[in-house]
């Protein structure tokens, strides 16, 4: 059989103009647990030809379940580097860059600078909150998914358009240890790389002021149209005062 | 004054997917939420946390964004009511 190019079967969905684009890109992936590992493994390809994967965590057994860039034997390496190891063994066509480091406001800031798509692949929203205040000050789309269970949600914010994070989501909640099957962590992760892919290639209608919500147990999906809260501390007057 | 209320995911099993309440003028979020889960055992005991009979355990949009409990409701104002999802 005759080889094909690698992205032979992607190229008539957004040709090849599309193609050197997601090349050009670079994703910033923030976690590298369930939701980021399919995110960046989709992501990776695809060709999105630069990848930052952010994690400060190291590999633990109960992460095996359901993260599927660490396996057995990355067990106690750290996760931005069992991740880029995978993501260059997928596809050695894209630049991986492991950050060793738990996102806070000291290092989010020059990270979501030099981006051209930020995935939310966190698992708390005190970080996620900071991260849709770093996006937002860059002008640059975060892509969310939160899961919980066989459950999960799903939406694009794209900075001075759409409702931030916290026009949505104002109080982070309590903080609890979720269930979290391998799964939904695919189901939602890869809506969010679909969601990336379609914003690097121009294709398609985002998820842009709407909340995908992923009910596993009925195996259904609902959506909420969302809208931004005029008082937003992140994005609206909130912010000024 | 009448609100629509709308839960999602696995609120749907116990509180049902859609309702209109019929609620005194003045009424806040939290009273709507507490007259919520009084009729749905199943989602007050779900809800039911450290910080009260809501204790947070419930996402509530009002109007397509995020409320707060104090925020006073008006006639045809839309509710959604959804768990947290905050893994990943």
């Amino acid at each position: 059989m005759e080889d094909g190019t690698r992205y032979d079967r992607q190229i008539p969905l957004f040709g090849e103009e599309g193609q050197r684009r997601l090349a050009r890109s670079t994703a910033l992936v923030v976690g590298a647990g369930g939701l980021g590992s399919a995110v960046s493994v989709y992501l990776a390809t695809a060709g999105v030809g630069r990848i930052v994967v952010v994690d400060g965590d190291v590999v633990e057994v109960s992460n095996l379940n359901r993260q599927i860039l660490h396996w057995q034997e990355d067990l106690g390496r750290p996760k931005a580097a069992s991740a880029a190891d995978t993501l260059r063994g997928l596809n050695p066509e894209v630049e991986v860059e492991a950050v060793p480091l738990f996102a806070d406001e000291d290092n989010l800031e020059e990270l979501v600078a030099g981006s051209d798509a930020v995935v939310d692949a966190l698992d708390n929203f005190d970080t996620r909150h900071l991260l849709n205040g770093s996006a937002l000050a860059a002008g640059v789309p975060l892509f969310h998914g939160a899961i919980s269970g066989l459950d999960g949600q799903a939406t694009t914010i794209v900075p001075g358009m759409t409702p931030c994070l916290r026009c949505i989501f104002p109080r982070p909640p309590p903080k609890e240890q979720v269930p979290a099957l391998g799964a939904t962590c695919g189901v939602i992760g890869s809506i969010q790389a679909t969601e990336v892919v379609k914003h690097l290639t121009g294709l398609g209608a985002s998820l842009a002021g709407r909340l995908l919500l992923w009910d596993g147990y009925r195996g259904r999906c609902d959506e909420i149209p969302l809208e931004r809260n005029p008082g937003c501390p992140d994005c609206g007057r909130g912010r000024e005062l | 004054m009448r609100v629509v209320v709308r839960a999602f995911a696995r609120f749907r099993e116990m509180a049902g997917e859609e309702a209109t309440l019929e609620l005194p003028e003045g009424s806040t979020l939290a009273d709507l939420l507490e007259e919520v889960v009084s009729s749905h055992p199943g989602l007050k005991k779900a809800l039911s946390g450290p910080d009260g009979p809501i204790g947070g355990r419930a996402m509530v949009l009002l109007n397509r964004r995020g409320a707060d409990p104090s925020d006073v409701l008006e006639e045809g104002d839309e509710v959604a009511i959804l768990p947290p999802f905050s893994g990943g």
